[in-house]
């Protein structure tokens, strides 16, 4: 159970980047660990973190195909109204907004979660080729971005 | 440099607010866990949920029968293996009298709706009554062969010709006799058989021919034993209506 625990958070804070609503997201969380309780008699989970992030990336494309995402990011104003939000962050977040799905969720597992590129492949279904070329691609993008902000000074 | 202030500056965003489910969320998974799961009981525990069910005058019927037998092989001597076998047909249609409690009691339609199809909560107790009268049977073969002087197929013979002929005729009886009467059939079935055994010991000499009887006991076994796979088999049925 505690192992369950540990990956609670991380998984929370995924379904919260897919879907921007902490209660939607704590809802789909508890939903993936069902999910694996259901399917761990059955012998057919090999790794742990990666069967979670798979169930959880389809139970939030499975959630945005019933309501639109605009529908729910409405609601994230609300859901985090108390919450402190720093420069950074925000001006980050807003960038990472603009990438593509798959980029973005790479580098939100790649750095903010610290899920390996492995992991990372096996999760979104790609090569470990084609995740550091979105890697790569996704941070040039965002280093551009800024850039033209002045966000980041040389 | 940039880019390493950015890999650095990720690990804060998207940071939702504290969850608050976790801790009710892994309580529940945690008692869900402790509780007993259907799908996850095993052979044992459901047998032994199972034969709490059973009444004890059941139980206490075999022994009965056992101490009555062991008086009569006291008291009658070698004369005793037929009157032995009298007693056997009362211990087979109690089981199947405790097997078919749930029809009888019209509780049959209940017990179908609950975690264990009523097919394999009757097998459960087939089996557990069937291993107590085969200890009953097993226990009083030695006595017979002693008290009586017979061999071992023909002690036998005493004890499982009337216990199988009484089962298949009280199967046979409950499965195409569909009311609650049909449990006094079987006590009249029992004491019917426990008459023919008397008779047969002054008209038939079975145990002369002991060929002849073992032949017997075994077509009797394979009736018994089609008979109470077509009564489980019924029930089934009754599940899938």
């Amino acid at each position: 159970m505690s192992d369950l625990e540990k990956f609670y958070d991380k998984i929370y804070r995924y379904c919260f980047m897919k879907l921007h609503n902490p209660q939607i997201a704590e809802d789909i969380t508890q939903e993936t660990f069902l999910h694996y309780l259901k399917a761990e008699g059955k012998g057919e989970i090999k790794n742990l973190e990666s069967y979670l992030y798979a169930v959880a990336r389809n139970l939030c494309v499975d959630f945005y195909r019933i309501q639109p995402l605009e529908s729910i990011a409405n609601e994230k104003m609300i859901g985090t109204d108390d919450c402190e939000w720093n420069s950074t962050r925000l001006v980050l977040e807003q960038a990472m907004e603009d990438l593509p799905d798959d980029e973005r969720e790479v580098l939100f597992l790649r750095y903010t979660n610290g899920v390996s590129v492995n992991e990372i492949a096996k999760i979104i279904g790609v090569s470990r080729f084609s995740v550091y070329r979105k890697e790569k691609h996704a941070l040039k993008v965002l280093r551009d971005k800024l850039d033209r902000r002045d966000f980041y000074e040389d | 440099m940039r880019t390493k202030t950015i890999k650095t500056d990720l690990q804060s965003v998207y940071q939702p607010p504290a969850p608050r489910g976790k801790e009710t969320f892994f309580e529940q998974i945690q008692r869900f866990s402790t509780e007993i799961d259907p799908g996850q009981i095993t052979m044992p525990q459901f047998l032994v949920i199972q034969f709490r069910y059973i009444r004890p005058w059941g139980y206490l019927l075999s022994v009965i029968v056992f101490l009555v037998a062991l008086l009569a092989m006291h008291l009658l001597g070698r004369e005793a293996g037929w009157q032995i076998a009298s007693l056997i047909p009362m211990v087979s249609a109690s089981m199947i009298v405790e097997l078919h409690r749930s029809v009888h009691y019209k509780m049959d339609e209940l017990e179908q709706a609950t975690r264990f199809s009523l097919k394999a909560v009757t097998f459960a107790r087939l089996c557990i009554l069937g291993i107590g009268n085969l200890i009953l049977l097993i226990l009083l073969t030695p006595f017979i062969v002693w008290k009586c002087q017979v061999s071992l197929i023909e002690s036998v013979v005493f004890l499982l010709c009337p216990y199988a002929l009484t089962a298949f005729l009280c199967l046979m009886v409950i499965r195409h006799w569909h009311s609650k009467e049909n449990v006094y059939a079987c006590a009249g079935i029992s004491v019917g058989v426990s008459l023919l055994c008397i008779v047969s010991n002054q008209l038939i000499q079975l145990t002369i021919n002991t060929l002849s009887g073992v032949g017997i006991t075994l077509v009797l076994l394979v009736l018994m034993t089609a008979e109470y796979r077509k009564y489980l088999n019924g029930m089934e049925e009754l599940s899938w209506n």
